[in-house]
């Protein structure tokens, strides 16, 4: 999961434009990434472009995409469910 | 009446019409928008007029209550001693004091000069010294950048005016504006150089809001979602204006959310909401955030840049939505040209999902558009009629060459199509004037280039406008260094940011051996475009912007 997080952190960095980094253990809500309207569509692009995944229904109850840890579990479970468990 | 109109006391313009609508033809009820407000108010004054979703708290006005407080805040206008034509500024976010204001200044005889909160200070200062700003009314929070207008006489947040509105009982004094009069002031350029200010006069803003109104079908009961920003024509005179023309209820949102775009329509039933392509680009490329919600819109209305036929196969196929393109720019008041709203389906998908292009209809009533040119062929679209523009303001060479004559010329490429029941249908195809339209927003290269010129160590240089899918055209610019030159793109773009809102700025610079140009020495912008094809994914981010909010 730590080397999933790191990714993900890497496509909310690229779009965001920052630079955060993510102590180990720890986890960061996605406002820190201050994504806006268009951004947060651009991120969501990034993590399929990524990993492979439909990030749509995910926001359709926006609860799975608060924090990194929180969209690495939903990209992992998404991953499980495609049959694809190189997730690095 | 034809000939010239005094407009104001420093100015006089030709008003300029299409043959078959005699300038001042209109009944005096629809020659202004003063009165529409009151007639409502009469008719049903307990009908919603607008509901600020994002004022806090949130805020609704029905007919009567907009009418009283509109009313009231003209009446503060004319306590300060406001005289007819002078100008008002208004700068901030979209809400619904912002409205407000906007309609005491039609009602109390002042012209609204409608300024962008998102530019430079410096650019805001300049507008509103240019245009001689005597008020300055302002969200509370941009009271910085309102201090910085040393021209205003008084500056007065939205909120402040509402409370002293509160405690007004008189009602305006002067009386009602004159047809000719201006109105609104809306900015198109000037970065740098003399900005162009476009003078709207009451009756073309009247005869527009009007035209909107019953092409759309706008009545009681009809709700509207307005997400544009109202310092544009599309979000002020389409979903405000045009929507209180035929007493309908406008939902105002500061901007565009596409995570909450469909929960909204859904919990407010809305009917109409006014978007531009790359917005809903966003809503067709991502179905699944639907999930069967908004079943109450009728349809999406897109202006502001061409829709791809992409884009509208899309919304029809993944999200079963007609988009209801229309064109038209600040210099003709708003729409030129709508899409039938009724088309049957079949027709609808011949012009906008079938086609090479998607179609941007027939003219409005009171307009007329002509192609330059050879007929069938391709050329200019130029357009008359009762909504153009009155001129731009202290501009008299800018205003001539745009009507050259007697017609407005676009900048925009076009061709005209038979429609099945008569009268032609306009297809946009490509652009004379040299500028982009990133998310909506006009932006003239030619000012880019201006900024790009006092950078040094560099020979030549070049901007232009290449696709993007996030904001459908952005900024890039091929440079020539001297030998030697310390330039790199990371200071090009700095130079630029310094001088240039973030939307006009330069994202991408490529050095080159030579900006490549025609045999006359025009530059080949479309060429260079093709340079910057590897950001046509990547969404442009405003990193000082962002480093600004958080210090803040």
């Amino acid at each position: 999961m730590e080397a999933l997080m790191s990714r993900v952190l890497a496509c909310a960095n690229k779009v965001s434009g920052k630079m955060l980094v993510l102590p180990e253990g720890s986890d960061l809500p996605l406002e820190a990434f201050q994504f806006d309207s268009l951004s947060i569509f651009a991120f969501m692009v990034e993590l399929e472009n990524e990993f492979g995944v439909s990030i749509d229904e995910a926001l359709m109850n926006d609860t799975e995409l608060r924090t990194l840890q929180s969209t690495a579990s939903f990209v992992a479970s998404r991953l499980a469910g495609s049959g694809n468990g190189a997730v690095g | 009446m034809t000939g010239d109109l005094l407009l104001g006391s420093d100015w006089v313009r030709p008003v300029h019409h299409a043959p078959g609508y005699v300038f001042g033809a209109a009944s005096p009820e629809e020659s202004t928008l003063v009165g529409v407000l009151s007639r409502h108010a009469a008719a049903a004054p307990e009908a919603p007029f607008l509901t600020g979703l994002d004022d806090a708290p949130q805020r609704r006005l029905t007919y009567a209550g907009a009418h009283a407080e509109v009313l009231r805040r003209a009446a503060v206008l004319q306590s300060w001693n406001l005289r007819r034509g002078d100008r008002v500024g208004l700068l901030g976010a979209n809400s619904v004091d912002f409205a407000l204001a906007v309609l005491a200044c039609l009602e109390g005889g002042a012209v609204a000069v409608l300024l962008n909160h998102r530019d430079p200070v410096e650019r805001i200062a300049h507008r509103a010294e240019f245009t001689g700003v005597r008020f300055l009314l302002h969200d509370s929070g941009l009271a910085a950048a309102a201090e910085v207008c040393g021209c205003a006489q008084r500056l007065c947040a939205f909120d402040e005016f509402g409370r002293l509105a509160a405690s007004v009982n008189d009602k305006p004094l002067l009386g009602p504006p004159m047809p000719t009069d201006a109105a609104l002031i809306f900015f198109t350029s000037g970065t740098t150089g003399m900005p162009k200010a476009v003078v709207q006069s009451h009756y073309a803003v009247a005869q527009n809001a009007i035209a909107l109104a019953r092409h759309h079908r706008i009545g009681p009961g009809m709700r509207l979602l307005c997400v544009l920003p109202l310092h544009h024509v599309n979000g002020l005179e389409f979903t405000i204006l045009g929507a209180m023309s035929g007493g309908g209820h406008t939902y105002v949102c500061q901007g565009f959310d596409g995570l909450k775009f469909w929960p909204l329509v859904e919990e407010h039933q809305i009917h109409i909401a006014s978007l531009v392509p790359n917005l809903l680009r966003l809503l067709a490329d991502r179905p699944g955030l639907r999930g069967g919600r908004g079943q109450s819109l009728r349809y999406a209305v897109s202006a502001a840049a061409p829709l791809s036929v992409a884009i509208a196969e899309n919304a029809w196929t993944r999200l079963g939505l007609r988009i209801v393109q229309g064109y038209g720019l600040s210099e003709v008041t708003n729409f030129t040209c709508v899409l039938p709203a009724d088309l049957p389906d079949a027709e609808y998908q011949r012009w906008m999902t079938q086609g090479r292009r998607t179609s941007i209809g027939p003219a409005l009533p009171g307009q007329e558009v002509r192609i330059a040119g050879a007929p069938g062929e391709e050329g200019e679209i130029c357009i008359r009629g009762n909504s153009v523009m009155s001129g731009y303001l202290h501009n008299e060479l800018a205003t001539n060459e745009a009507f050259e004559g007697g017609w407005f010329h676009s900048g925009d490429l076009g061709y005209a199509v038979a429609g099945a029941t008569g009268g032609d249908f306009i297809q946009v195809s490509g652009r004379v004037r040299e500028i982009a339209k990133r998310s909506g927003a006009m932006i003239h290269l030619l000012e880019v280039d201006e900024v790009l010129g006092t950078l040094p160590g560099i020979l030549d240089f070049a901007s232009a406008a290449f696709a993007n899918r996030w904001v459908d055209e952005e900024i890039g610019a091929v440079v020539v260094k001297e030998p030697g030159s310390a330039a790199t793109e990371e200071s090009i773009i700095e130079h630029c940011r310094q001088r240039l809102p973030f939307a006009e700025s330069p994202k991408a610079i490529v050095f080159v051996e030579e900006v490549p140009r025609t045999a006359t020495g025009k530059v080949r912008r479309a060429e260079i475009a093709g340079s910057f094809a590897a950001h046509a994914d990547r969404l442009f981010v405003d990193r000082r912007a962002r480093a600004a909010t958080k210090e803040g």
